[in-house]
């Protein structure tokens, strides 16, 4: 199947509800059975198709009621405010596991969730690759 | 204090999840810790003594966290050893020699309030890192296996790898999964839990880099 051309390159942190060295990670269950966790990804180069998506910040919460596989989860992407309605819905597009294979990271993420909210949030601040940040 | 180096390659199995949180300084996923492992060495020594070609194995378990202390363990040399190749391993394992923290010998044998006298036996060893499999055997003490990580889903070998830069073992680890049997006296059973592939450069400061 032909996708969209995109890509993505950039520091993210994120946290979850696991103990250090999440055991998801090396597909063990996750330590209190659930999953809560939450990411920012700053895009240094990027595109989907002709809109460039360079410099902008992307996050997601999410929470699933067991392990990740096991789906049933419940998810808010949050897109950065400089986005323009192009960026924003290329930006969500790749969040939410479109125009990309099967199994690649957002789409493996994005077929587990049972409620899909969408992009409320906004982020008004830098997020520093120390693993420092703010979204508001 | 006599210099040492060892170089080789290692299995372990412990009774914790795949990913142990230890390796992380998080809790032992079921507080408490059974582990052991098998190593061979390819090139070392103890001073004058070399000890290339030998293997050895270690069987411990702690009560609760490894940091907390209170464990148990014995070691295992191969008959071939001669009496200084033994000698120099034991020193080598148990710890001495060695700089406070510098090695995972050091470490767990600080954390051992009873070390049983040291098993002489065969040590059959077969390990693959990259294919993350092993077997290891030592009759009447212990049985290993270890085999990839399957994704739940899928099916598909899961490759992952645990990297510790200022480690007392490993400087990269490729993680799977293992089973044992430990009998002797420190003894118990382990099934598709933690299990450890790695290289190991070792000498009585820690890591060699």
């Amino acid at each position: 199947m032909a996708y969209v051309d995109w890509m993505i390159r950039g520091p993210k942190i994120g946290a979850c509800s696991c103990s250090y060295g999440c055991p998801c990670e090396f597909n063990a269950l996750p330590t209190n059975g659930d999953c809560e966790g939450l990411e920012a990804h700053r895009v240094d180069e990027g595109w989907f198709g002709d809109v460039r998506l360079d410099g902008l910040i992307i996050g997601a919460r999410y929470r699933w009621p067991g392990p990740v596989h096991e789906g049933g989860g419940v998810v808010q992407g949050i897109i950065d405010q400089r986005a323009s309605e192009a960026q924003r819905d290329a930006l969500f597009a790749i969040l939410g596991g479109k125009e990309q294979e099967p199994m690649n990271r957002q789409n493996c993420y994005g077929v587990l969730f049972d409620v899909a909210y969408g992009p409320n949030g906004i982020i008004d601040d830098g997020v520093a690759a120390q693993g420092r940040g703010r979204i508001t | 204090m006599t210099p040492w180096e060892i170089k080789g390659r290692e299995f372990g199995n412990c009774n914790c999840a795949y990913g142990c949180p230890c390796q992380f300084n998080a809790l032992p996923t079921h507080g408490h810790c059974r582990g052991l492992a098998v190593f061979d060495i390819e090139e070392g020594y103890h001073g004058t003594t070399r000890l290339d070609g030998l293997k050895a194995a270690g069987i411990f378990r702690w009560p609760g966290p490894i940091h907390e202390g209170k464990g148990e363990c014995v070691h295992v040399i191969e008959p071939r050893a001669t009496p200084e190749q033994r000698d120099a391993l034991l020193r080598i394992l148990r710890g001495e020699d060695t700089a406070p923290g510098a090695t995972v010998f050091q470490v767990f044998a600080s954390t051992c309030d009873k070390q049983h006298e040291p098993i002489i036996a065969d040590i059959d060893f077969e390990l693959d890192i990259e294919a993350r499999t092993a077997r290891a055997r030592i009759d009447g003490v212990l049985d290993m296996r270890g085999a990839p990580i399957l994704n739940p889903v899928t099916g598909a070998e899961h490759r992952v790898r645990i990297e510790q830069p200022n480690g007392f073992e490993f400087a990269e680890a490729e993680v799977g999964r293992g089973w044992s049997s430990a009998r002797g006296p420190v003894s118990y059973e382990l099934a598709d839990t933690y299990g450890q592939f790695a290289r190991i450069h070792l000498c009585q400061n820690g890591m060699v880099r």
